[in-house]
């Protein structure tokens, strides 16, 4: 069967699917769904559905990216467009069920919004919520529409058009398509996507290879994550494509052990690849042949770094090596390879598709098209989100995230994650891209947006993000190995009051030496966090150090637990759970923390039942 | 052209910025760069500017290119240099590198303190070698503002021949590459990440236990105290290093001797021997407990009244003249040691033929070297001047017959995993069934001598046939190819005949070698199997390409000196009586035409024996006068009925040839115990005692210069090779009657002394299967 065939069928497959009559279940089932709890939520439906002898089909989809909204199912009923149901739980499905199945009331309480450009009866599309709206999805354009485990849905929304299309152009054409979109790579360097495979494409060896780089290890980032979960078919078409481009018979895609899931959708998505004539030998019954091998990581953060990552593949230690040789000329067993990011892969086919002019329209002047965040933190609405680069970090947080959770106030973001940098409130103004977020001390990076309120202690984030990057310094170069060690110890002592007031200098000295002499990425931008909560929040760190107090009330050391005794009720619940026996007092009466035998883990502070909290603390002697 | 500095520098193209500045005399400081390593730009300190480049690039990974401006030094520079030692320094110790009061203790504190642990330079063993003082000099640090962490690690003391204290390690990954990268070994690797990273086996196994050969390459690479040789660390800086080479096996690695009250403490590989400063634990960690024993020969003995009682050298050389005047001269033997040196071995085979008109003169090792003997001498091979173990490393195949040449201990092993690294394919013929195949070994074939036999013949045959004029200018051309065209191909068998497609496709057109053991030759026929391999070799090319492992130090050297009973000097045949003219003419006397082998003498065939070693004395028939002239007591010597205390080869000075025939100097580094000469000298005395002419030797060099004389192929030190023959081939027939003797165990002698029964740690080694 050939490709039109194919597709001509996978059309009418999906066409059937959104009229058909009957009852689909749609179940957000990505990683997030399911650490949400989709899988007990699936299990009442299945009961519900027995019970009531009612036939449905429930299809598992990718993650949307509201994942605040999760656990997620759509119910898409005789043919309507689906309704998406959010926030649920295991107790209201069989009512929720009731209603919208048996009695026709659409609930349009629970309704988040019907999966469909256009609303349907009383509820609104879901394009139109307020943390859909101002994005636009080029790469997760499929995310939590289709199934992904089945290359039919994939097809139908036009998969596979862009290799079908580059297979048409010669590989220098595609690879002056890439170039002209202007995209630069999305795993946090930004190096212009098609010049690193023309340089690969030129360079005098064969074979060559391409691998893409799933080793999204950022805490608190899962773009990637998502994409390959929801969407896997997408990165592998980007794949062939820059294959092609670069003439690359061997592909790899280097993926951590920790995502499972991921790894059984690619390995399915490859099977049915195979399956189409899309990978293997003289894929589209072109002249092009192409394979694809899944490597899985074994945990290392630095083999994120390209060159870390070769080694990794190769069965060796992940250590980087110095640059150049750049992969480009000497990659893969020596050989000229192209290393891209999930998510510049996820968006190549696209590209091709539409060609670069659409692409290019998005994004700013020196960045262009979309880049997905991570948006995380002390916000109101997380999740995945796509926004055109140059997007404000106001319109970020502000209308997507919905501002600071609980109302309280915005301190800063913190982007590209442990290697990125903390950009204050003032600067809430700037565009995320790489030279606007480079200029102030932060980076890109993969994409992890984490945002920070008033209770955040900045020298409390720089010590947390350091405690990862030195603990995942591979260890063969001294500034990283060392230096990082050292400027942890350095916050420790600040932190626990100890600190000096040749600290601050010292740290200042210590971070200018690792970024400026280490080996890899990792090392250049580990003391990130502490340069730029040195450079917008000096102030905090010299409370800590001269005044011996934490401003934030975050650093254990510095502050003290106690209770107002005129807003005590005397119910005795935290005295009941604290571990150190330290709370005293009889029923009704105030309650008091014995500070000698406080140990600070506040949990009498987060059950203090009373509004306005009984509990406060106190740091350096105001609170 | 570059310019470092604002000076215009001229480049070698592919020389990295780092090495280029060096080789212009510009320091740039560098802890982690070595020469014989690939670079890994881990220390940091090496950063310099280069115009156009972002940043600090490190000067050990970056290439020159033309018209490239670099600055090496300015306070920038310094400053960030001087940053990354300081974090260095806060995790090795460092008391003495950044004291107030070190240039005044430097001159007060005369070598190392011998303590627990190392807290300071002057607790260090290898204080005098450490490069982190070095940099930390040149960098004039003078303060560590950091918080100091010692890491505690545990002392690590249980394996033989080096003790590892990874407080003092660096990271650098020195050692950790040269035993991946140019042993191929993999015993060490970096372990665990961030501040906990560590240099360890893996599950952090002893050595013992993580096929550590223990050659020593880690411990001569770290630049810190870190690793260290146990038997020599305390003894601080040489008196002397006299530069010469080993004799504990074949291979002929060269070695700076350290030396310190008339004592050899420290062997170090020198780099520009044939192996390129790669050694084994023998030659590495073994000389200076073999040789340094107190109970070494000091003085000539005579067996009075059933007892060796000690005597001057005169009244032992008069009773040795005297003794020997009783015995007629088919009835006296010689055995040559083959750790003898040249200039001994050829003193002493004329000593046999000029004074005592006998040609009774052999070494223990002709089973093995008699046949390799014949075939070289037949069968010519021009050899590069490179050398064979250079040669090594530049094959695309090659065979190897015996295990041994795979032992950890062996120093041929760097240069067949170079030859692998570059795609060699290496193939191991043994019978040993149930042992796996070593490590780097492609192809392992399990087969008994007839089988070995077989598969060469096939292989003979397919080569031959593809290209059969390759050899037409070949001596024996006609006969060969009659021997080709008569060999029934059906006698090989099927599995055989699969074997030698294999390894025909894998050896035929391309460069290669052959290396073989004396297990390989363990049968009736070793000939046979000399011969086949002669063959494959020019039937594909490859002349040069035969390499024997002798388990003697100089085996060769000894066989070119001809004290064996074939030959004369440089190969002349005693039964050729054209050509013994002349060496009847140069030494005035009549040569015999007939001699006794190693056997034979030992047998019953000689009355009275003279022994330059140790032999086992079971194998001793009807011996009325014993000689021994050797450096240690051995059991033999209940026999002896004269003991002459003879001078190792650290203490005396002369040639040596190895096993890829080169001829190279050793040099003595020390006196010699007691009133022990060196074995030229006893022979000289002796011959003139006894009256004989032609023994009037003032120096090892006097006697090289006639050595120069009479064997035509050595000129002077270094390969020799027959030129202007053209290869001779062999005929041959398939062999169906070859007995297969048992193997014996390697051979880890040194003259009289048993280097397993002498050194505690190599003994350990052994046991543990290492060796």
């Amino acid at each position: 069967m050939n490709f039109n065939s194919r597709r001509s069928k996978a059309l009418k497959k999906w066409d059937d699917l959104k009229v058909r009559k009957g009852i689909i279940i749609y179940v957000g089932a990505a990683s997030c769904g399911r650490a949400a709890g989709c899988d007990a939520v699936t299990a009442v439906i299945n009961k519900y559905l027995t019970e009531n002898n009612l036939k449905a089909d429930i299809i598992e989809v990718g993650c949307i990216g509201l994942c605040c909204f999760e656990p997620m199912i759509y119910i898409q009923k005789d043919g309507n467009p689906p309704i998406c149901y959010a926030n649920l739980n295991p107790k209201i499905i069989p009512a929720l069920f009731e209603d919208v199945l048996q009695k026709g009331d659409v609930r349009k309480d629970l309704a988040l919004g019907v999966i469909d450009k256009k609303g349907y009866g009383s509820i609104p599309s879901i394009y139109e919520r307020p943390m859909l709206k101002p994005q636009v999805r080029i790469v997760l354009r499929n995310c939590g529409i289709i199934d992904p485990t089945d290359i039919d849905h994939y097809l139908a929304r036009n998969g596979y058009l862009g290799i079908n299309k580059a297979l048409q152009m010669k590989p220098e054409e595609v690879i002056k398509e890439v170039k002209k979109s202007g995209i630069r790579g999305r795993g946090g360097a930004g190096f212009p996507t098609g010049m690193k495979w023309e340089f690969c494409r030129n360079a005098k060896s064969e074979p060559k290879y391409l691998v893409c780089n799933a080793d999204e290890g950022d805490p608190g980032a899962f773009m990637n994550r998502s994409l390959l979960e929801g969407d896997p078919h997408a990165v592998l078409e980007g794949m062939l494509i820059a294959a092609y481009a670069i003439g690359a018979p061997h592909g790899y895609i280097y993926i951590r052990e920790e995502y499972p899931l991921a790894i059984e959708r690619l390995k399915k998505a490859i099977l049915q690849m195979q399956e189409y004539n899309i990978l293997g030998e003289k894929i589209l019954d072109s002249d092009f042949s192409f394979d694809i091998e899944i490597k899985k990581g074994a945990g290392a953060f630095v083999c994120g770094e390209e060159t870390a990552l070769l080694a990794s593949l190769m069965g060796k230690r992940g250590m980087p090596m110095p640059r150049p040789p750049f992969p480009a000329t000497s990659g893969v067993w020596g050989k000229p390879t192209v290393i891209n990011n999930v998510e510049t892969l996820g968006t190549i086919a696209t590209i091709i598709r539409e060609g670069w002019k659409w692409y290019s329209g998005y994004g700013s002047e020196t960045a262009k098209g979309t880049k997905t965040f991570s948006l995380v933190g002390k916000i109101k609405r997380t999740g995945l989100i796509e926004v055109p680069l140059g997007t404000k970090i106001r319109d970020i947080v502000y209308e997507i995230g919905g501002g600071v959770l609980n109302d309280k106030k915005f301190k800063a973001v913190q982007t590209g994650g442990p290697s990125g940098g903390c950009i204050p409130a003032s600067k809430m103004d700037l565009g995320v891209d790489y030279e606007t977020l480079t200029s102030a001390g932060a980076i890109m990076g993969s994409g992890g947006l984490i945002v920070m309120d008033e209770e955040t202690c900045m020298v409390d984030i720089a010590h947390y993000f350091l405690t990862f990057t030195q603990e995942e310094s591979c260890g063969k170069c001294t500034p990283c190995r060392i230096g990082t060690r050292r400027m942890l110890e350095i916050l420790e002592k600040i932190k626990s009051g100890k600190g000096e007031e040749r600290d601050i200098e010292l740290l200042e000295y210590l971070a200018s030496t690792v970024k400026n002499a280490s080996l890899c990425g990792l090392g250049q931008t580990a003391p990130n966090p502490v340069i730029t909560t040195l450079r917008y929040f000096i102030d905090e760190y010299e409370e800590h150090i001269k005044n011996k107090r934490c401003p934030a009330l975050v650093c254990k050391d510095l502050i003290t637990f106690n209770i107002d005794a005129e807003k005590c009720i005397g119910c005795g619940i935290c005295k009941k759970n604290c571990p150190a026996e330290a709370i005293s007092g009889e029923t009704k009466k105030a309650h008091v923390i014995d500070l000698n035998k406080c140990i600070k883990c506040g949990i009498c502070y987060q059950i203090c039942p009373v509004e306005g909290k009984a509990v406060y603390k106190t740091s350096g002697g105001s609170s | 052209m570059i310019t470092i500095n604002g000076k215009k520098i001229t480049y070698k193209e592919g020389k990295t910025v780092l090495e280029t500045a060096r080789d212009a005399g510009i320091y740039i400081p560098s802890l982690c760069t070595h020469q014989e390593l690939e670079p890994f730009g881990a220390c940091r300190l090496c950063i310099v500017k280069i115009e156009g480049m972002q940043g600090f690039p490190t000067s050990c990974t970056t290439v020159v290119r033309d018209g490239m401006v670099i600055i090496t030094e300015d306070e920038e520079l310094q400053k960030v240099r001087r940053n990354v030692l300081e974090m260095l320094l806060s995790e090795h110790p460092n008391t003495c590198i950044v004291c107030k009061d070190k240039s005044e203790c430097e001159e007060c504190h005369f070598g190392p303190t011998k303590a627990g642990r190392v807290t300071g330079c002057n607790f260090c063993p290898n204080k005098e070698i450490c490069e982190v003082r070095e940099v930390a000099d040149y960098l004039g640090l003078e303060d560590v503002r950091l918080l100091f962490e010692y890491k505690n690690l545990p002392l690590e003391r249980d394996d033989p021949f080096f003790d590892r204290d990874y407080n003092l390690c660096i990271l650098c990954g020195r050692c950790v590459r040269v035993c991946q990268d140019i042993r191929g070994r993999g015993t060490l690797a970096f372990t665990q990440r961030s501040h906990r990273t560590k240099i360890s086996t893996a599950f952090d196994k002893l050595h013992l236990d993580s096929e550590c050969g223990f050659c020593g390459a880690c411990v001569d690479v770290c630049p810190t105290g870190a690793l260290s040789a146990r038997g020599s660390k305390w003894y601080g800086d040489a008196d002397s290093c006299t530069d010469s080479a080993c004799l504990l096996c074949s291979v002929g690695c060269t070695f700076s001797f350290e030396s310190k009250w008339n004592r050899v403490m420290a062997a170090i590989p020198r780099r520009d021997g044939s192996t390129g400063g790669q050694a084994c634990s023998r030659g590495r960690f073994c000389i200076p407990q073999l040789l340094n024993g107190s109970d070494r020969l000091k003085q000539p003995m005579i067996r009075k009244n059933g007892k060796l009682i000690p005597v001057n050298w005169d009244e032992a050389m008069t009773y040795v003249a005297e003794k020997l005047k009783k015995f007629t001269n088919d009835k006296i033997g010689i055995i040559a040691s083959p750790s003898l040196t040249n200039e001994s071995a050829y003193t002493l085979q004329k000593f046999a033929r000029v004074a005592l008109h006998t040609n009774n003169i052999d070494v223990p090792t002709s089973d093995f070297t008699s046949p390799i003997m014949k075939t070289i001498v037949a069968s010519s091979s021009a050899i590069s001047n490179e050398g064979k173990i250079k040669n090594l490393e530049k094959a695309k195949w090659i065979i190897v017959l015996g295990r041994r040449i795979f032992l950890p201990s062996s120093a041929l092993n760097p240069s067949i995993y170079r030859a692998k690294k570059k795609g060699a394919k290496i193939i191991l013929i043994d019978n040993e069934t149930k042992a796996k195949a070593p490590r780097n070994v492609d192809v392992n074939l399990k087969l008994g001598v007839i089988q070995t036999l077989n598969l060469f013949y096939g292989i003979i045959y397919k080569l031959f046939n593809a290209n059969p004029n390759l050899v037409k200018d070949c001596v024996n051309y006609g006969a060969f190819v009659k021997s080709v065209k008569n060999m029934d191909k059906n006698k090989l068998g099927k599995d055989i005949s699969k074997q030698v497609e294999k390894i025909t496709k894998i050896i035929e057109n391309s460069k290669g070698c052959i290396i073989f053991d004396q297990g390989a030759l363990r049968c009736s026929n070793p000939e046979a199997i000399v011969n086949a391999i002669m063959n494959i070799l020019i039937l594909s090319g490859n002349p040069d390409g035969v390499i024997p492992y002798y388990d003697g130090g100089n085996d060769q050297g000894i066989c070119d000196m001809g004290a064996t009973h074939q030959y004369l000097p440089g190969y002349t045949m005693i039964s050729d009586s054209a050509s013994i003219k002349k060496f009847e003419k140069l030494w005035g006397t009549t040569l015999p035409k007939k001699g006794k082998n190693y056997r034979e003498m030992l047998d019953g065939g000689v009355k009275a024996l003279y022994l330059t070693e140790a032999v086992p004395e079971k194998k001793l028939r009807n011996i009325e006068f014993l000689i021994l002239q050797d450096i240690y007591p051995s059991k033999i010597m209940d026999k002896a009925d004269v003991v002459l205390p003879a001078c190792a080869f650290t203490e005396e000075s002369g040639t040596v040839t190895s096993l890829e025939r080169r001829v190279q100097k050793i040099t003595q580094a020390v006196e010699g115990p007691g009133l022990a000469k060196p074995d030229w000298k006893i022979i000289c005395d002796l011959a003139k005692k006894m009256g004989t002419k032609g023994f009037d030797y003032k120096s090892h060099q006097h006697i090289f210069r006639e050595i120069k004389e009479t064997v035509p192929f050595i000129s002077s030190e270094g390969i020799w090779s027959f030129k202007d023959k053209p290869p001779r081939l062999f005929p041959f027939t398939i062999e169906e009657k070859i007995n297969e003797l048992p193997s014996t165990p390697p051979r880890y002698h040194y003259r009289g002394a048993d280097i397993v029964e002498r050194v505690d740690d190599f003994r350990i080694q052994i046991e543990k299967g290492g060796a």
